[in-house]
Order: C-alpha cells, then sequence, then structure tokens
C-alpha cells in the first residue's frame, strides 16, 4: 500500500493529472466472476515500483493465503546426489499445510541459496481428491566439488612448492561441507582438512572442525644460510558451534588444540635468538577458546558490487585450558563494497589486530599476509601456515587497509562465468608490544609499513573462483 | 620497469576499461507507436515475446506469475517525460485448467479468465495505455518508448531474508594471493537465477503524433 501510494505521488508529479487516464479505456474483454476468483481475491496486495528508480522494486509474490488447498505430498524430483531429506529441510511447508506461496518462493531462495542447484521449481499436481495438491520440487544440480586453494610458487628459501586444496560443498548428499588440502616444498609440509555443517537438524546450529599435520622451518639469519634454523611440528584441530542469529549474521564459539615441537636452537648468537620466532622449545600444547561475531551482507565474497561484511574475533589461550601459551588475541575486519559505474566493484577494507601476551609465532600477524607487491619487501604470504620466505617477522599489533577495484571482462554461462581484471593497493602497519614495551635492541614501533600494489585477473569457473596476481610474481622478481 | 612498459602498461588497463565501459548490454528493439487518443498520448506495444519458457513453466505448474512492465516515455533527449507501470498475477488452477489474471494499470484493475495460457499472457504484455498529456510533447519528433519486463521479480525483503551465510566457512575473508595463482572458496549464489529475469525494450525515434495531424 505504501508503495502505491509512493506511486501515485510520484505520477503525479510527473505527469499532469488532468483527466489523464479517465477517458481513456482498453477493449478488452473482462470476463465474469468464476469460484476461483475467490481465491485470487486473497492476493496479498504488493506495492508498485516508483519512478524514477532505474529498476523496478517488487513486493513478496502474491499468496493464496486463505485458498483451501492443502499439500498432500511433497515429491522431490532431480535430486540424483543430494539426499531427499537435504531438500526438505530447506522447505518451509509441510504436508498437511495449506498453500502458502510466500513459503514457497523463500523455499526455493534458500535452496538455490545452499549453491548446490542450478535451477529450482516449485509446481502443484492434482491430488487425490479436489482441494489436494501434490508440490512437486525439481532440482537440477551442479556441480559442487570445487578447488579453494590453489598453491605453486618459489622462493629463494624454499626453492619451488605447491599444492592443493578441495572442497565438497554436499558431502554425499547430506548438505555439509568437506574439505582438505596440502602445500609441499622443501622441509615444509602441511596437510588441512576440515568439515562445515550449516544447519544442524533444521536449526541455526552450524558446527565445524578441522584438522591439521604441519611440519615447517623458519630461517633465522637470512644473511647467513647456514646458521641453525627453527625447525618445528604441529599437530592438532578445531571444534566449532556456531549459530545463525539473523540475516547474514552468526556468533561462532570455536575450542582449538594444538600440539607444537619445536627444537632446541643451541649455540646461537644471543642476538639472534632474541629475534627468533615466539615459540616454547621442545614440547607445548596450545589450547585455546575463540568467540567471532560476524555480518556478512556482501552479495558475492569474489566480486562484491554490494553489502558489507563485520567480523570481531577474540581468541583466549590459558592455562585454565591446559595452555603452555597464556594471552589473547583481538582482531577487527570491515569491508564494505560499492557498485561503480554500472557493473564495476569496489571493494574497501580494513583489519585491526592485536595479541596480548605469548602466543605462538604461527599465530602472530605477519605483515606479507595483507600486503601486495612492495619494493624490496621481499616476503612471501604464508601458504596454508608455512612460511616459504626468508622474513619472520611475525607480530602483535597489526592495521591494514586497502581497496580492490575490479573490472569485468566477460561473463558467461559454461565453464567460464566470469573474468575481471583488478587491481589492489593496500597499507599495512605492523609492530611488536614486547619489543615496543621491554626490548629496546627490537624494532619497536618501526616494524614495517609497506605500501604495496597488486593487478591481476579474477575467474570464476565451474570449479572455482581463481585469482591470477602479478604482484606475487614480481615478489619473486624483485 | 621502463617508461616505455609503463606506457604500454596504462594502454592495455585503458583499453580493458574501456572495453568494459563499452560492454553496457543494448535495448532490444520495441515495436510500439504513439497515438493521440482525445487530449492524451497513447502508446500500444506488445511484449509478449519476453514471457520465456521459464515463465511459462511455473505458470503452468499452478503458482502465482507476476509480471511488472514499467512503461516511459522518452524525450528526444532521453528525459523521462512520464511513467506508467502494470503489473500482471496469473495462475492456472490445477483443478479447473483455468488461468486467472489480474491486471493492474495506474488507475484500474482488471481481472480475466482464459482457457488458454496464451491468451493470458497476450492480455498481459499487449500493452494499450495513456502516457502523457498532448501538451507534454513540444517536439515534431524523436519520442522514444522504454519498456522494462520483470518476470516474477524477488523483493529485496525477501532475498535479505532468505540468504545464506556467504563467508567462507574456513573464515577467510580473502586478504592478498597466496599464490601468483591462488583460489578462494564461495557458496555459490548467482543473484542473476535469483532475482528474476528483466528484459528492457526500446523503441525507435517515433514523431509527436499531434504533429502527423
Amino acid at each position: 500500500m505504501v508503495g502505491l501510494v509512493l506511486l501515485s505521488g510520484l505520477s503525479l508529479g510527473i505527469v499532469p493529472s488532468q483527466g489523464l487516464a479517465a477517458p481513456y479505456t482498453l477493449t478488452a474483454s473482462t470476463s465474469s466472476t468464476a469460484d476461483g476468483w475467490q481465491a485470487f481475491d486473497a492476493f496479498v496486495d504488493g506495492g508498485e515500483p516508483t519512478h524514477p528508480e532505474p529498476r523496478p522494486q517488487a513486493q513478496a509474490t502474491p499468496v493464496f493465503r486463505d485458498q483451501a488447498l492443502f499439500i498432500e505430498a511433497i515429491e522431490v524430483l532431480g535430486n540424483n546426489k543430494t539426499r531427499r531429506q537435504t531438500v526438505l529441510a530447506r522447505i518451509s511447508v509441510s504436508i498437511g499445510d495449506l498453500v502458502d506461496e510466500e513459503a514457497i518462493e523463500e523455499s526455493r531462495l534458500r535452496l538455490l541459496g545452499t549453491g548446490f542447484f542450478r535451477k529450482v521449481n516449485f509446481s502443484l499436481r492434482r491430488g487425490s481428491r479436489r482441494g489436494r495438491v501434490l508440490l512437486l520440487v525439481e532440482v537440477e544440480e551442479r556441480n559442487t566439488i570445487l578447488v579453494d586453494a590453489l598453491y605453486l610458487g618459489y622462493s629463494k628459501a624454499a626453492s619451488t612448492f605447491g599444492g592443493v586444496g578441495l572442497a565438497e560443498r554436499n558431502f554425499l548428499g547430506q548438505g555439509v561441507t568437506v574439505g582438505g588440502g596440502f602445500v609441499l616444498g622443501k622441509d615444509r609440509r602441511s596437510l588441512q582438512l576440515r568439515s562445515f555443517a550449516p544447519s544442524v537438524f533444521r536449526t541455526p546450529l552450524q558446527l565445524s572442525a578441522s584438522l591439521i599435520v604441519l611440519k615447517g622451518v623458519e630461517i633465522l639469519d637470512p644473511e647467513s644460510p647456514e646458521s641453525p634454523n627453527l625447525f618445528y611440528r604441529r599437530f592438532g584441530g578445531t571444534f566449532g558451534v556456531g549459530f545463525r542469529v539473523g540475516v547474514a549474521q552468526r556468533i561462532s564459539l570455536i575450542y582449538r588444540l594444538e600440539s607444537v615441537r619445536a627444537e632446541r636452537l643451541a649455540n646461537l648468537d644471543p642476538a639472534i635468538l632474541r629475534r627468533a620466532p615466539s615459540l616454547q622449545r621442545d614440547d607445548s600444547l596450545l589450547s585455546t577458546l575463540t568467540a567471532r561475531f560476524e555480518r556478512d551482507t556482501r552479495d558475492d565474497p569474489f566480486v562484491p558490487t554490494g553489502g558489507n561484511r563485520v567480523a570481531l574475533t577474540a581468541e583466549v589461550g590459558t592455562a585454565l585450558l591446559g595452555s603452555t601459551y597464556e594471552f589473547s588475541k583481538y582482531s577487527l575486519e570491515l569491508s564494505q563494497a560499492f557498485l561503480v559505474l554500472q557493473e564495476h566493484s569496489l571493494e574497501v577494507h580494513l583489519f585491526a589486530g592485536m595479541v596480548q601476551g605469548q602466543t605462538p609465532f604461527f599465530n602472530q600477524f605477519f605483515v606479507s599476509d595483507f600486503a601486495y607487491f612492495a619494493w624490496q619487501r621481499n616476503s612471501l604470504a604464508r601458504n596454508a601456515g608455512l612460511n616459504f620466505s626468508a622474513s619472520n617477522d611475525y607480530d602483535d599489533l597489526l592495521a591494514s587497509a586497502g581497496a580492490i577495484y575490479s573490472v569485468p571482462l566477460f561473463g558467461g554461462e559454461n565453464l567460464l562465468y566470469g573474468l575481471w581484471v583488478y587491481g589492489g593497493v593496500e597499507l599495512s602497519a605492523t609492530a611488536s608490544l614486547d619489543e615496543a614495551q621491554e626490548d629496546v635492541a627490537g624494532r619497536g614501533l618501526q616494524g614495517s609499513v609497506p605500501l604495496s600494489f597488486d593487478v591481476g585477473l579474477k575467474f570464476d569457473t565451474v570449479i572455482g573462483n581463481f585469482r591470477l596476481s602479478a604482484s606475487y610474481i614480481l615478489d619473486l622478481v624483485f | 620497469m621502463g617508461v616505455r612498459s609503463r606506457r604500454l602498461a596504462l594502454v592495455v588497463l585503458l583499453g580493458l576499461y574501456a572495453h568494459s565501459a563499452s560492454a553496457q548490454p543494448e535495448h532490444a528493439q520495441l515495436q510500439a507507436e504513439l497515438r493521440l487518443v482525445s487530449q492524451t498520448i497513447a502508446t500500444r506495444y506488445d511484449i509478449t515475446a519476453a514471457f520465456t519458457e521459464d515463465f511459462r513453466r511455473r505458470l503452468r505448474g499452478g503458482l502465482t506469475s507476476r509480471v511488472l512492465i514499467e512503461t516511459l516515455l522518452l524525450s528526444p533527449s532521453s528525459d523521462v517525460l512520464s511513467a506508467r507501470v502494470r503489473t500482471c498475477e496469473l495462475r492456472l488452477d490445477v483443478w479447473d485448467d483455468l488461468v486467472y489474471a489480474r491486471i493492474r494499470d495506474s488507475t484500474r484493475v482488471r481481472r480475466h479468465t482464459f482457457r488458454l495460457i496464451d491468451d493470458a499472457l497476450r492480455a498481459c504484455g499487449q500493452v494499450d495505455t495513456a502516457i502523457a498529456d498532448q501538451a507534454m510533447l513540444t517536439r515534431a519528433k524523436g519520442y522514444r518508448v522504454q519498456s522494462t519486463v520483470s518476470l516474477n521479480p524477488v523483493s529485496e525483503e525477501l532475498l535479505e531474508r532468505t540468504r545464506e551465510f556467504t563467508a567462507n566457512p574456513r573464515g577467510n575473508a580473502g586478504g592478498r594471493p597466496r599464490a601468483f595463482f591462488g583460489a578462494v572458496s564461495r557458496l555459490f549464489r548467482a543473484e542473476s537465477d535469483i532475482r528474476g529475469t528483466v528484459f528492457v525494450f526500446r523503441s525507435a525515434p517515433l514523431r509527436n503524433p499531434r504533429e502527423r495531424r
């Protein structure tokens, strides 16, 4: 009704209303009232779009609220892989319910939102007697096995390295994500497995679990390759419980338990030892609890053109949980997407984080994880938790802000859904709390402040989203 | 990187940008006419061909289908002179095999019952409406009629309510590339599949019917 009022108001403003429509009649015939009009009259009147908005905004799909059509049965067709229960779990109507078109439309959107299906169609068929109908749910499944990580690189510290990550987003047709990935390089290897259940028993409850087995090395003195390095191993995992608390919002609690083993560093220059990454020697235990709030209203996480993302995270490691490391870690992520020039994407983002206390170096902030190519910075982002560069400037404080601008080049419907060229800029700054406060010989607040850049291509394909980055190549060359 | 290389890179980027900017979809041709009826300008056109097979399939399925037709009268300089909106609600009764259609124009609502789906679609797609007062057309020619047809549009509110959490379950929001050829996962939700189909038609320049007299 409000929309109708708006329309009338705007129309009057645009078009002089001197009896414009009154003398004008159409010649189409109008039928006499039929029985079905009783149902038709139960439509919920939608408002009209308002001009001069460029695109009409629709109201909810019309509903037959009082229509005496009962759902006698629900039949699911086309689900060769997806279990029937997985489909039914996202349908808001049940057998015995009245046909509610709004609930059916909502169910269609929920099924499409899973990503398991290319198309979803609902339709009615005659039931066993008048007033009863069968609700048919016809789905067309799509590929749900994705390449979600792809690593291929070269560095002076580790020579050639590579790896891949795969995720099945509809494991055994249950609607559960199961994924894993590995990275291999000189003296370094990492294997990660994970699982995520987006909805447990048709509730807002979500479950996640992960496992990591990692063997890594940190170079302590880049000027002297022959000097001892820090070899370490990690084995453990996480278990998380999430709750959807509103539209595109989630609160998670994650427990993390890892066994860490690091070799002792004997006969090392004290100056180098002091700069060595933070890690207890021999065996230690990392046991933490993380609380996270996320809100993600972006229309697309890969090339967003609207919406925003907020993530607040706090992780605590304490002896009460059996942890060798006592610390707290806080982070804030913000991003806002804009539509520019009708189809370009601009995303600005901010990341800020702080670690208080002693945490393993792999849990600290590594500036190269956030920066693109910066002149003579000489470090690469970590891959699956492994550092393949000679730099190990892990810090307790991080602030990073930047923007990515993407321009579409191609849009398709088969193997390649979209191709974009993008450019990014990032300003990052890190520092160590310990060094700033206690160690005058450390880097202190002069940690690292790179202004970095990137250009490249983004691919949206049938097997996942990929990014070809020039900054990474430039990092290797310079 | 030398000056020549930088210039070359700049030219390539500008070329890509220009290609992107020129890649806007063109309007489909609309066969429309302007007529003078009493003191008003009326337009008549037919967009029945815009009803896709998917739309017809849904209609055959017994659930309500909705069509939104926005008609704009554009001046020779492409300014919007006036707008009219039609909504059509169509439903096939699976027991009676009758199509009920409610067609709402700016000032009135009409109801029809049809035995054939094609007849219902024709009633909705054949637009014949007053569009402007004749005094608003001051030029002799160059006017265009533009029609935007939305098939089963979905409201923003419903889209918001039904969206799944789009963040990567790994909690990785992106960040810098981890390799020169990297990958990120995301949930699929092709908005174009969900929001319904939209067609935009635009007529060739039309004469002011008052001048033709």
